[in-house]
């Protein structure tokens, strides 16, 4: 129970005791400012809603404290003592409904979920762009938050908000619990059952195996078997049935259709038919029996393909005699870097590294931004000036603000109207080696700013399984009583007024990966059986091609 | 009896110079707030819009203390109430001639105050455009109702307490009171008390936006929820008629020692 609750129930007691006594007292006086104590308990009532606001299971015990009051406005002492019995009564009602309701101290999820609603529509900056159908998603999702609410549904409300965002095809509107307990709970309930393995799409169409559970095995199932089908159906169909397949954003196709098939292996009841091609060439049916909850297992599959190398922001690590990598994990350097929007202090500090290192005899460079979340764009405009040849670049440009409408302008061609234009010079800190930019699908925001920066520089080659995340716009965020819900907010544009990066209704976003390799039964053996660092072995190979 | 409670005010200089002293104080306030020289000074719809002057309203809510304190105790010290009473004129003419006198002098006054430091920041600072001039006012204007309720717990403070310094301690006790009790995150509802209602009328939802070399803007959503202000409306009425009435109870049967 909340405290200020427990104070004022514990009050009730000492409310109807003293109150009872005064009730003949109050008599006896001849000074009228006796009478006042009647009002205490409703004075203490106030100051307590003023604290700790108010709850619908307490209405009567706030009823309690009125009814005490009306000691106040009666003369006689059995009146009195009636009032008090009544209130005393009134309050101790409040106990049971505060322990045992459902409502006690709940959030009403729907009135969340119509101010997060509305703020998201009156602010998301890509509304147009993207053509959202906000009358349809309205018609949609209030009804889940609705019953979120009537059944006080924590996980119910978090997984209707994530499925909601979803739906923008634009990974910066998301939802987060209040807790990642919470968010972890929600995601597990969605997940579905574990089978004991999950499965991914290989670059020619064909469905694999991975993150396979150990008691597969005598199936003749492990990492890289060849997967049919899931129930009889294409897993690509079958994961369309996941929760969590509608709880999960992706801003471009390309990065979509590399994760198909992904939640299948989370879809299905206490049993479910998988039709594979065991190491012998012949196709097999097997019923696998539920093991667990799917939750642990997609997410441990998806860490062990997207993580970067596991040393600390900023390190540096040497890879090869002539090739170091710089680990950059986010978008920022420290809190006054980024409270002034200068990095100077992180350039000098690269700067010096940079330079021991090419005495040491590195000349070539390998930034690692797999699964760097983003930050500050004015961290990647210093890293990408370090290592840009020489010479001025365009970064993007701010849209142009129109106070009248209290929006960003419009051009009149279409699109909008370009404000001022940030360029950033390139001082080629290797002297001529190269560069190779490491991406994947969790690769975002100035993440995707550095990659779409650099990817056209003739001493660089972005490389990763993936396009990065593909979402570039500044991110504001509205506090609500069940968490917090981010959006894109601030616009960001190309020279030529169209939107920097983010993808329009054709799923393309503006930033690519020059280089996709492969993601095949030798990649999975790689990254699944050996445990490897896959994508940098291949960008190596690429440096010394 | 309301005349008589307008002429002493007229005869009395206090009220009007602590009415000056609070309005060039809200202004320095409001004016030093706006960072004036700076390079980065706001404009006085800013400043409103932002909710400066929603923090200013205590100036206001201690002003029409002292006015309540001064109407309705005033003649309490030299008995005057008194020989009111015994001349024949009932306690109900007594009590709601000083709460009507109050009312009329304190509220406007109140009003007065948030817009005339508001329009002297305008002249000072420049009013800008984050807000328009009307609708500000209307929000100032709106403001009426949870001073009539305040000025209504004063009234009937002053009847309990019969002493025009207390009603200003107990205001200043209360809102010290409240501060604390609000703290930084505010769980209480804005209808709870007037001082919040006064605040949800001050200020305005914002949001900001950014650049790509860090330059943000603050942007204002000024509109008013017809649903907020007519909820602020009833329940300040309904707390104002509450209070006058719990007052006037107590004064019927008060042995006024």
């Amino acid at each position: 129970m909340e405290y200020y609750d427990i104070i004022l129930l514990a009050f009730a007691p000492v409310f109807f005791g003293g109150l009872w006594v005064l009730a003949g007292a109050a008599e006896k006086y001849l000074s009228t400012r006796w009478k006042l104590i009647y009002l205490v308990p409703a004075m203490v009532c106030l100051a307590l809603i003023v604290g700790g606001g108010a709850d619908v299971c307490m209405v009567p015990a706030y009823l309690g404290c009125l009814v005490f009051a009306a000691g106040f406005f009666r003369e006689g002492r059995r009146e009195r003592r009636a009032f008090c019995l009544g209130g005393v009564l009134l309050m101790a009602a409040s106990l049971p409904l505060c322990l045992f309701s459902p409502r006690y101290r709940s959030i009403d999820y729907e009135k969340d979920f119509k101010r997060g609603f509305e703020g998201i529509k009156a602010h998301y900056v890509l509304s147009d762009y993207k053509q959202i159908d906000w009358d349809g998603l309205y018609e949609k999702y209030l009804p889940m938050f609705r019953q979120a609410a009537r059944d006080c549904d924590a996980d119910g409300n978090i997984i209707a908000w994530n499925r909601f965002c979803a739906e923008f095809g634009d990974s910066h509107v998301g939802f987060s619990a209040r807790t990642e307990k919470e968010e972890e709970r929600a995601f597990q309930k969605a997940a579905g059952n574990d089978y004991g393995l999950v499965i991914m799409k290989l670059s020619d169409g064909s469905y694999a195996a991975v993150n396979v559970d150990p008691s597969l095995g005598d199936k003749g199932i492990h990492n890289g078997t060849t997967i049919l089908s899931w129930d009889g159906r294409d897993p690509a169909e079958a994961e369309k049935d996941s929760l969590l397949y509608e709880m999960t954003a992706y801003s471009d196709i390309d990065v979509r259709q590399f994760y198909e098939g992904v939640f299948a292996a989370g879809v299905g009841g206490d049993t479910v038919k998988l039709s594979y091609v065991d190491d012998s060439g012949r196709k097999r049916e097997e019923e696998l029996p539920r093991l667990g909850n799917y939750y642990s297992r997609v997410k441990n599959a998806l860490e062990t393909l997207e993580n970067g190398m596991d040393i600390g922001h900023l390190q540096w690590a040497r890879v090869s005699s002539d090739t170091a990598l710089l680990r950059v994990k986010k978008m920022m350097f420290d809190t006054l870097s980024s409270k002034n929007d200068d990095h100077g202090a992180m350039k000098r500090q690269l700067r010096q590294e940079i330079g021991e290192l090419m005495e040491d005899g590195v000349k070539n460079v390998i930034i690692d931004l797999r699964s760097n979340g983003g930050g500050a764009g004015n961290m990647s405009e210093a890293i990408a000036s370090l290592f840009a040849p020489e010479g001025k670049y365009f970064y993007a440009a701010n849209a142009l603000w129109d106070d009248s409408t209290n929006f960003y302008a419009k051009a009149p061609g279409g699109g909008f109207a370009v404000g001022s234009e940030v360029y950033f010079s390139g001082e080629d800190v290797l002297k001529g080696g190269r560069v190779v930019i490491l991406v994947n699908a969790k690769c975002a925001s100035a993440g995707d700013h550095l990659t779409k920066i650099m990817e056209g520089m003739e001493n660089v080659t972005v490389m990763g399984l993936t396009d990065p995340a593909g979402v570039g716009q500044g991110v504001s965020s509205i506090e609500l009583e069940s968490g917090t819900l981010s959006y894109s907010s601030s616009l960001l544009l190309n020279k030529d007024g169209s939107v920097f990066i983010d993808a329009g209704t054709d799923g393309q976003a503006g930033d690519s990966t020059g280089v996709i390799l492969p993601f095949d039964r030798a990649a999975v053996k790689v990254i699944f059986d050996d445990k490897e660092d896959y994508v940098l072995k291949m960008a190596l190979e690429e440096l010394e091609d | 009896m309301i005349s008589a409670q307008f002429y002493q005010l007229r005869k009395q200089r206090v009220l009007p110079i602590a009415f000056a002293g609070l309005v060039l104080l809200m202004t320095a306030i409001a004016v030093l707030a706006a960072g004036i020289d700076s390079e980065e000074q706001k404009t006085a719809s800013y400043l409103f819009a932002e909710g400066a002057f929603s923090s200013m309203t205590m100036f206001s809510f201690m002003f029409m203390a002292g006015a309540v304190g001064t109407v309705c105790c005033g003649d309490f010290p030299d008995k005057t109430i008194n020989y009111e009473l015994m001349s024949g004129s009932s306690r109900d003419q007594v009590y709601f001639g000083r709460a009507v006198a109050a009312l009329v002098t304190a509220v406007p006054a109140g009003l007065f105050m948030e817009l005339i430091s508001l329009g002297l920041c305008a002249l000072i600072l420049g009013w800008g455009d984050s807000i328009g001039p009307g609708a500000a006012v209307l929000r100032v204007l709106m403001t009426v109702f949870p001073y009539i309720r305040i000025c209504c717990f004063y009234i009937m403070v002053s009847f309990i307490v019969k002493n025009t310094g207390l009603v200003i301690i107990t205001a200043f006790a209360l809102l010290q009171g409240i501060s604390l009790l609000i703290g930084d995150s505010s769980r209480a509802p804005d209808l709870s008390l007037a001082l919040l209602c006064c605040r949800s009328f001050l200020r305005t939802e914002s949001f900001i936006t950014f650049e790509l070399d860090g330059r943000e803007r603050m942007v204002f959503d000024t509109s008013l929820s017809p649903g907020g202000a007519a909820a602020a409306v009833l329940v300040s009425l309904l707390a104002a008629a509450a209070y006058i009435f719990i007052g006037r109870t107590y004064f019927d049967k008060d042995d006024l020692r």
